[in-house]
This record gives C-alpha cells, structure tokens and sequence, in this order.
C-alpha cells in the first residue's frame, strides 16, 4: 500500500472506531468523525502536498527541528515525512488535545512517524518558550490564527529560520478571523525580511489559497 | 423585576445602527432606567453606550454574543440582551426572569426531528436573560477549544445545549417567529429572516 493509503486505512479504523464507541457511551463525540474525514479531504490533501511540494527545494541540510502550528490531525506532517530524513524531529502543535489522540491514530504504527509528535499546547505559548529550536515553521491555518500573533511569530524567530505561511480568501467560513484578499495582502501581512517564494493556488470557486515561504 | 442593562451585538453588515436604535427606543418606553449597550466592532451610528469588541479573540458574526458572558465584558447586574432582528410591540416584562442563564424554547421546532448528530437544539438565543459575572464559565468554555466548537456548531445556541452548559427557558408567549403560525406575543422575531426595518423609521 501507498503512504496515503495506509493514512486513509489508519482514517477508516478511527472513523470506524468512534461510530463502535458511540453506541454504548453517549459521550463520544460523533462530530470528531466527521472532522477527521474533513481533515484528509481533497483540499486539505491539495493544499498540503502543494506546500511538501513547493518547499524541498528550499530546505537546508541543516535541518534538524520543523514545527506546525495548528496541524489538525498531522497531515502536513505525515505528507512532509515521505520526503524528508526520518531523523528530522517534525512537532505539530495544537490547542485541541484530541489532535494528539486522532493525530497518533491516523499515524499509527508506521515507523516513517517515530520522530512525528504530537503535542497539546496552546501553538504560539508552545513556540515562544522554544523558539531557537526550530529551523522551519509552518502553519497551514494562517486564516484561523490573529494577525497580531502571527507577525509576532516572525518577529521572534531567529532570523535563520524559515517560515512556510498558508492563508485563503475564505471570507465566509464563521471561524476564518484572518483572511486575506490577494496573495500580495497576505505576504505584505507577514512582514517577512525576505520572501523566497510566493504563489497562490485556486481551491474553488470561493476559495484561493496563498502560500509564502521566507525568512 | 427590571434589567439594569440592555445589551445588543452588532457585527459584520447584516444588521445596522439603526436596527440597535429602533430597538432602544421601543424598549425605552418600559425600562427607562436601563443602561443600553452595544458589543460592536463598528459603532457608527450607534446612539446608545458602544462596548468594543475585544481585541482577542477575534470572532465573526453570532459567535461574539459569547463574549456578553466574559468576566471582562464591561457590566454589573441583571442583563437583558435582544437579537437585532426583533420589533418589539409590548411590554415583555410578565415573561422575564432572572434565574441563571435564561433563554427562548422554540416553540415552532417542537415537531421537528432532529437526529442526535445534527446537533439541533429546540432552544434559541435571541433573547437571554443573566445575571453579569455569573456566566463567565461559557465564555471560558469557549476559550478552551473555541476552532472545534465552531466548527462543530453552526451557532451558539447548538454550542449551549450540546456542551451541557446549564439555562433555563422563559415561559411560553414571549415572542411570536414571524415565519410560522401567527401567535399573539408581546415581541415579533424575524429568526434567520432578513428583517428590513420600516420604511417610516428611516
């Protein structure tokens, strides 16, 4: 099997697994399926192998420590690790601490994933206390995050490290508080030193995503 | 038994200024003593107290009536808060009570079938009742995993039921939902309707 069928296989069991737990605990949180599917769908899919894709040119051989903020379940992450060293520690990052259980799960035993981890943590507390560690950074979820946070982000990395930002013109979305117009809109936001790359890419009638990489 | 505030939320463009003062004067006739207020991103044209909304976390649309429950959300005493799209015709006053967080029960939902993971409710926010400071768990709740819930909930009236935060329901005949059956009540709402302010109001 492919790398992206075992995901979709490890999906499947964990999909199946919650619907099994829900009939006999009326706790279980039928929605979080429902998310998880969301998480793999097309687009997601899309829009994060465009950013493995875009991005291995610009990685260094120094690279030792990525972080993710607001990875969702790990996609990124997992799409990440087919082309990159397995020694490469990759950390994503995220305030839902079911992330980390479902993250694990749609990873599950692949050793690909050992240096794959997950953790709970509100993502920029998380980063400001470690912020030297990481020689990239990369956040997928630009439009669900504060722009004052997320300049702030750029402003406390080490001036070496790279960045890899996704946002979207979504507008619509009830959670998108960050959204932006052009791609132009977005980059200038960022207030990068140096921008390495920009483009964008159409998602759907409604929807362009953005991406920078920079420093 | 009067509210010391009454408190409106105005954001984005679906509704105006002029729907939060319409709605101050109708409502001045009974509580003239209440202090009025408006959560508001754009408080153009708002003639009563305007409450900026917070800094962070920055939310869109229905979503920002939760932060009435902060404990940073600058009022004390009995509070009153009223969607922007209802017309006031009465005196609401037999209807209201202050006993922890009261809301509406939809009365035009009870025959409805609502699968357990659709997530609807039969209770509907459009007018709550509560007592400031005593609410703050919501808010913080909220705070907690506030993306998930947004996504999980198409509004907050799911979010309320659904994450078993505690309310109560005002007693039936408050409001009359202008899109079904015709029910005498002292407040018309337009629930989910674009409700167009009366031409000799503007």
């Amino acid at each position: 099997m492919s790398y992206l069928e075992i995901i979709y296989e490890n999906a499947l069991k964990t999909i199946g697994d919650i619907y099994i737990e829900s009939k006999y605990n009326k706790d279980v949180d039928l929605y979080r399926s429902f998310d998880v599917i969301n998480s793999l769908n097309e687009t997601q899919l899309k829009g994060k192998q465009w950013l493995v894709d875009t991005l291995m040119p610009f990685l260094s051989e120094d690279l030792k420590d990525i972080i993710i903020l607001g990875s969702w379940y790990g996609l990124n992450g997992m799409l990440l690790r087919q082309k990159i060293d397995n020694d490469i520690k990759i950390w994503n990052v995220d305030s839902d601490p079911l992330c980390e259980k479902y993250g694990k799960k749609l990873q599950g035993s692949n050793n690909d994933y050992k240096h794959n981890y997950s953790i709970t943590d509100d993502a920029l507390d998380y980063f400001f206390t470690r912020s030297e560690n990481y020689q990239l950074i990369i956040n997928t979820s630009c439009e669900h995050m504060e722009p004052e946070d997320i300049r702030l982000i750029v402003a406390a990395k080490p001036k070496d490290t790279m960045i890899c930002f996704q946002s979207n013109n979504y507008h619509s979305v009830q959670s998108h508080i960050n959204t932006h117009n052009s791609l132009d809109e977005f980059v200038e936001s960022l207030n990068l030193a140096v921008v390495l790359w920009k483009g964008e890419m159409q998602v759907n009638d409604e929807c362009t995503r953005y991406m920078v990489i920079g420093l | 038994m009067n509210p010391d505030n009454i408190v409106f939320v105005k954001h984005g463009d679906k509704y105006t200024a002029e729907h939060v003062n319409r709605l101050r004067d109708q409502l001045r006739e009974y509580y003239p003593k209440a202090q009025y207020l408006c959560y508001t991103e754009d408080p153009s044209g708002v003639e009563i107290e305007k409450i900026p909304c917070f800094k962070k976390p920055t939310l869109r649309f229905w979503w920002n009536k939760l932060a009435m429950f902060s404990a940073d959300f600058p009022v004390e005493g009995k509070c009153l808060f009223f969607d922007l799209d209802m017309d006031i015709k009465e005196d609401p006053s037999p209807f209201l009570k202050w006993d922890g967080l009261t809301i509406l029960k939809d009365y035009w939902k009870d025959d409805l079938y609502m699968a357990p993971h659709a997530y609807d409710v039969h209770i509907n926010s459009s007018v709550i009742t509560w007592t400031a400071g005593e609410q703050t768990h919501i808010w913080d709740h909220f705070l907690s995993n506030k993306d998930y819930f947004m996504r999980k909930y198409e509004g907050i009236d799911r979010f309320l039921v659904h994450e078993g935060l505690k309310f109560n329901t005002f007693e039936h005949g408050l409001v009359n939902s202008v899109a079904n059956e015709y029910r005498n009540a002292p407040i018309d709402m337009y629930n989910g309707m674009k409700y167009e302010l009366p031409r000799n109001h503007l």
